[in-house]
């Protein structure tokens, strides 16, 4: 996921640039990846790229990756809108001073996009830590399938399926308060 | 300061053309916005150049560093030409030329001083200290040396334009255009902004106003300029400007503004 938002950053910079070849490219990134879904994402890789590469992938590479192209799909846009949604001023005051493209973009645009887009990133974050239980289905372990395992074994059905609703809650609960955090923190920086 | 003398440059004219304009015209659309402009700025010398709103003044500013691409005619500053879009050439260009903007465009998330600080950093890669001293004696200039690690949303707009005339003035342009800077202020910040801007025209420095600050002109503009419906229609020395200007738009429009000045 973290992956995810990392990747998202650059393609959500290409997606935020002039050029139209980048800008093309990465729209074609972002449409693919947004508009299926997850479940069919990771099965195609999961009986993909053994396919492709004839070697067996594990689970948990195959829900990596997939995790990843998926978040960054999202986060994709996330930073796009984040980017444009500074004032053009901005860009004019920063280039009027000589800065480059890359200087503008770094000390002026960014810094003020970040706080911008903590919100719609929490929101992204949130809703693919619930999807990734999804990747129970190619059999990795991860939170729901041991959920499943553990109920087989106890048949303690609502027990563990309450504890694990609770720990979803709790992971997801802490990204939003992370979000808030970061966003007062750079609040205060800005309103000193 | 000495506002009360009209700056001495004005009759120690050096004759080297700062900035040229030769045959400029610009589209939006198919809107013609700017249709012919030729002008020669010398050093030492302030333009100020008046005009309804939708006259073509901010894109005619705006043509001379490139942030509005030019589609006929040709600029040159210093003898660059403005009209490569080559990005070199053009932030060379950029680094003579200061613009201060009617919407201040501070960057909200560096204080006073570092949004002075910025472009020596970045562009001319001065050292941080260094930076910094020559920021604390622009601010001092400008008169908010007080503010300097205050951010701009504590900062009222003549404040804010006063750093972002600091802010220009960090890079030391040869030349420094000023966008209605004064038309976003209420009315009692409007002084500190012109004295600050009489004080650098008296100091010698090489200005284009876009103003309808016309005491401002009288005070210290060598010509001043009625830009209308994309086309200089007047351009004289003030005393002519607004005692006997020639043409019926001038007294129009003079009549207007001295009616809202009043």
């Amino acid at each position: 996921m973290a992956l995810g938002g990392v990747l998202g950053f650059f393609i959500g910079l290409m997606r935020a640039s002039k050029n139209k070849l980048l800008n093309l490219l990465s729209l074609c990134y972002v449409e693919t990846f947004r508009n299926s879904p997850l479940l069919i994402q990771l099965f195609l890789i999961y009986y993909g790229l053994p396919i492709l590469f004839n070697t067996d992938v594990p689970p948990q590479t195959t829900a990596t990756i997939a995790i990843t192209l998926y978040t960054a799909g999202y986060m994709a846009e996330v930073f796009k809108s984040a980017i444009n949604g500074i004032a053009k001023g901005q860009w004019e005051a920063s280039y009027s001073l000589g800065l480059s493209y890359t200087q503008s973009l770094r000390r002026v645009i960014l810094p003020q996009a970040f706080r911008i887009a903590i919100p719609p990133s929490v929101g992204v974050f949130v809703a693919v830590t619930k999807d990734s239980s999804l990747a129970s289905i190619i059999g990795f372990m991860e939170l729901t399938r041991m959920a499943a395992v553990v109920r087989s074994q106890t048949f303690t059905t609502f027990d563990v399926l309450g504890v694990t609703a609770l720990l979803y809650f709790i992971m997801c609960y802490s990204f939003s308060k992370l979000g808030s955090f970061l966003e007062k923190k750079l609040e205060v920086a800005e309103a000193r | 300061m000495a506002l009360l003398f009209r700056r001495e440059s004005k009759y120690t004219l050096k004759s080297k053309p700062v900035v040229k304009i030769g045959g400029l015209h610009k589209w939006f659309g198919k809107l013609h916005v700017l249709k012919g402009i030729d002008l020669s700025l010398d050093e030492g010398e302030v333009i100020v150049i008046c005009g309804v709103s939708g006259s073509g003044k901010s894109t005619l500013i705006r043509c001379i560093n490139g942030l509005e691409s030019i589609d006929e005619g040709k600029i040159t500053v210093e003898g660059l030409s403005v009209n490569e879009r080559e990005r070199k050439i053009l932030r060379e260009v950029r680094k003579r030329v200061g613009i201060v903007f009617q919407s201040f465009n501070l960057f909200p998330h560096l204080t006073a001083l570092e949004n002075v600080t910025l472009a020596p950093k970045e562009v001319k890669k001065v050292k941080k200290g260094k930076a910094e001293k020559e920021a604390v004696v622009l601010l001092e200039r400008v008169g908010i040396a007080e503010k300097a690690n205050s951010y701009p949303i504590s900062l009222s707009g003549g404040q804010k334009q006063r750093v972002a005339i600091a802010r220009a003035l960090a890079m030391n342009p040869k030349v420094m255009l000023f966008d209605e800077p004064t038309s976003a202020l209420d009315p009692e910040m409007i002084k500190e902004v012109l004295d600050v801007m009489i004080d650098l025209a008296c100091g010698g420095m090489t200005m284009i106003v876009v103003t309808h600050e016309m005491g401002f002109a009288v005070r210290v503009a060598n010509r001043v300029m009625l830009l209308d419906e994309g086309t200089i229609l007047e351009s004289a020395p003030p005393e002519e400007f607004f005692r006997n200007p020639k043409q019926q738009r001038t007294k129009e429009f003079l009549s207007h503004v001295l009616e809202v000045n009043l």
